[in-house]
């Protein structure tokens, strides 16, 4: 066999290994040639890919190991709840917007790692399917949002914590704390999947559970720990949703619900668990944001939004099921 | 397999062209007029372009209002771009982004949340964009940047439907009374359950707390039915907060009347919208009155009041719309002419 066969072989398969980066591209062409009004509201694809962006990535560290959680949009929900508590406890207090905003963000993310603790207990120490657990959990997190925020509830001062979500840094308008924040989340998923030994373990146990217990990893806690992580980022985006809207509500969970798991399958997360980086995710999320961006920026009825989207939904999943078919007959 | 997989690999692709090919069109997000009514025969909106942004134009009410509007900018020479968020309060913000990135002339906002509304108007304002309010008002913060609220007087509306209540009935009667809202949370249904609230509160009627059965008749009915389990004949009025959801209770009504567990005519039900099947109920006797609150006559109102701003002019703040009471006086005129 010739080294130019193979080059080509490799090629072929880096392109199917990443055919994300490729629908992320033809989409981008799409937009922006064909698009009218694509590009100027381009910069909302940034900006909503960072406010959206964490929670995906915690949903894909659950998936990667071969589970799911449905309560990612009511995580995010109760933790923009707790934002705006904690933030007007410590405004009322100190009546200082700063402090307030890093009290904010510690609300948030203790209720996303108490949320997350929940979930990963059900699933794995009282063994329920991660399916039906997250399900009827969703509907506790739920409750609790919608017995706070029925109303939108706002911080007292909106000027510091706003400014996370919408700072312009140099004047330019997507490149926000948010944006950055959101990058180096990425950046740093990234690098602990591929360099830690706790980060490698994710995919050892997605692709084979029983193997990975074989080789000593101790699969419930590793599982239970992504669940800890999924709820701290999805509290992330629960707390940049207040920073950028200016106000919590109960809408904000209930909006989330389809859209990170969305992301995660289009960017090349297997829903069968073994596959998937955060650099995966990033792709995800910008393909839904393009897509949605197109479709807003030609002013679409919400039929035909619904049905694109749904259509492109259906088609990444058959691809998932079909690729993994075939990996499993190989 | 092999030759199933390329089948698969084949349709797939076909599949994801159409999207594709499907996202290449335009706009096509436009109400019965179509996506760019500018060459039509008219002057008030020659060369402008009329945003409007919906928290759900899946509801009749809603719907019509985009659909009106969306015929009158184009019957006035304007180009009309609409988008609808699907009950996502955060998604009405965006895409209201989506309308100051596209420069459009003025900004109409239909539902959502009051105090995000707020923010809305006074980023579009920033941007230079008058904004228009459909029917809900914006808290008080946002005011300033919002040009004119369009729509009916909710609060007074179910004040006068209270009013009429008492006339009916005597303010000592000690009416037992239970109602049935909407959607807790929103503007609209909160502005109605206060007015009707001020209304009872000069009676000594026995007022039942108020359940939400959220936009569902289904869920309406499902409620009567519990009242009328719990309180049987004692109950003497029913009050829903839109015809929809009192449909769902007189037909609850209806069937413990048929089953022998409710006296007829003993409730006395009011409501308002103005629905075909609610005028029907009227002229059938089994509703007291309905309020016809014409979504079309929103529309109207918010193209005059653009057409004055963007003529230079300045409009009132509050542009409160007509309501017609239908009742057994005058129901044959209405019969058939509600708006869906």
């Amino acid at each position: 066999m010739s080294a130019g066969t193979d080059r080509q072989r490799q090629a072929v398969r880096l392109l199917k290994d990443n055919n994300s980066v490729l629908i992320l591209v033809i989409l981008l062409f799409v937009g922006f040639v064909m698009v009218d009004g694509f590009s100027n509201g381009f910069a909302n694809v940034l900006i909503y890919s960072a406010e959206f962006g964490a929670i995906c990535l915690g949903l894909a560290l659950v998936m990667i190991t071969g589970n799911i959680d449905l309560s990612v949009g009511f995580q995010a929900g109760l933790a923009g709840v707790s934002t705006v508590l904690a933030f007007n406890v410590v405004y009322g207090a100190t009546g200082n917007g700063w402090l307030a905003t890093l009290a904010g963000v510690i609300g948030a993310l203790v209720t996303g790692a108490a949320t997350g603790f929940i979930n990963g207990f059900v699933v794995t120490r009282v063994g329920v399917s991660p399916l039906i657990a997250t399900i009827a959990v969703n509907y506790i997190y739920k409750g609790l949002v919608f017995s706070v925020a029925q109303n939108s509830i706002p911080p007292e001062s909106t000027g510091a914590i706003q400014s996370i979500a919408k700072a312009r840094i140099g004047g330019v308008r997507w490149l926000t704390p948010m944006v950055i924040v959101f990058v180096a989340v990425i950046a740093l998923f990234a690098l602990w999947m591929y360099k830690t030994r706790f980060g490698n373990r994710l995919h050892v146990v997605g692709d084979n559970p029983e193997a990975a217990a074989f080789a000593g990893i101790n699969v419930p806690n590793t599982v239970w720990v992504t669940y800890v992580l999924c709820g701290i980022l999805a509290a992330l985006t629960g707390f940049m949703m207040v920073s950028f809207d200016g106000y919590a509500i109960y809408t904000q969970g209930n909006a989330l619900g389809t859209f990170p798991i969305s992301c995660c399958v289009i960017g090349g997360i297997k829903m069968t668990g073994g596959k998937g980086t955060a650099v995966h995710v990033l792709l995800g999320v910008l393909i839904m944001r393009v897509i949605q961006g197109m479709m807003s920026a030609m002013f679409w009825n919400a039929d035909r939004v619904n049905l694109v989207t749904g259509i492109l939904l259906v088609v990444v999943l058959i691809v998932d099921r079909f690729t993994s078919s075939k990996k499993a007959e190989d | 397999m092999k030759k199933f997989s390329k089948l698969l690999a084949l349709l797939l692709a076909a599949a994801m062209l159409c999207a594709l090919a499907a996202c290449g069109g335009n706009g096509g997000g436009q109400p019965a007029g179509g996506s760019d009514g500018g060459n039509q025969s008219s002057n008030g909106l020659d060369g402008k372009t009329i945003g409007y942004v919906t928290i759900n134009s899946a509801s009749p009410w809603s719907g019509v209002i985009d659909t009106k509007l969306g015929e009158f900018v184009k019957a006035e020479g304007g180009t009309y771009r609409n988008l609808d968020a699907q009950t996502d309060v955060a998604k009405v913000a965006e895409y209201c982004q989506q309308m100051i990135d596209a420069a459009v002339d003025a900004l109409v906002i239909f539902g959502g949340d009051p105090a995000a509304n707020s923010q809305i108007a006074k980023d579009a304002d920033a941007a230079g964009i008058p904004v228009f309010m459909a029917g809900l008002d914006v808290t008080e913060e946002g005011r300033e940047y919002v040009k004119s609220v369009v729509g009916p007087d909710q609060e007074k509306m179910t004040y006068d439907i209270g009013q009429r209540v008492i006339e009916d009935n005597g303010a000592d009667a000690g009416c037992l009374t239970v109602i049935i809202s909407g959607v807790p949370f929103l503007d609209d249904y909160k502005q109605r359950d206060a007015g009707f609230a001020r209304a009872m509160a000069e009676t000594n009627y026995d007022v039942k707390e108020t359940v939400y059965a959220f936009s569902s008749r289904t869920d309406a009915k499902s409620y009567m039915e519990q009242f009328i389990q719990t309180y049987g004949n004692d109950i003497d009025i029913v009050m829903g907060m839109d015809d929809d959801l009192t449909m769902g209770a007189i037909q609850a009504i209806d069937e413990a009347v048929s089953a022998g567990t409710l006296e007829a005519g003993k409730i006395k039900v009011y409501s308002l919208i103005g629905q075909n099947d609610a005028i029907q109920a009227v002229k059938d006797g089994k509703l007291q009155m309905t309020v016809m609150n014409r979504a079309e006559d929103i529309s109207a109102g918010l193209v005059e009041d653009i057409k004055t701003v963007l003529g230079g002019g300045e409009v009132e703040y509050n542009h409160y719309t007509n309501l017609t009471t239908i009742d057994a006086s005058n129901v044959d005129d209405y019969l058939g002419k509600g708006e869906f």
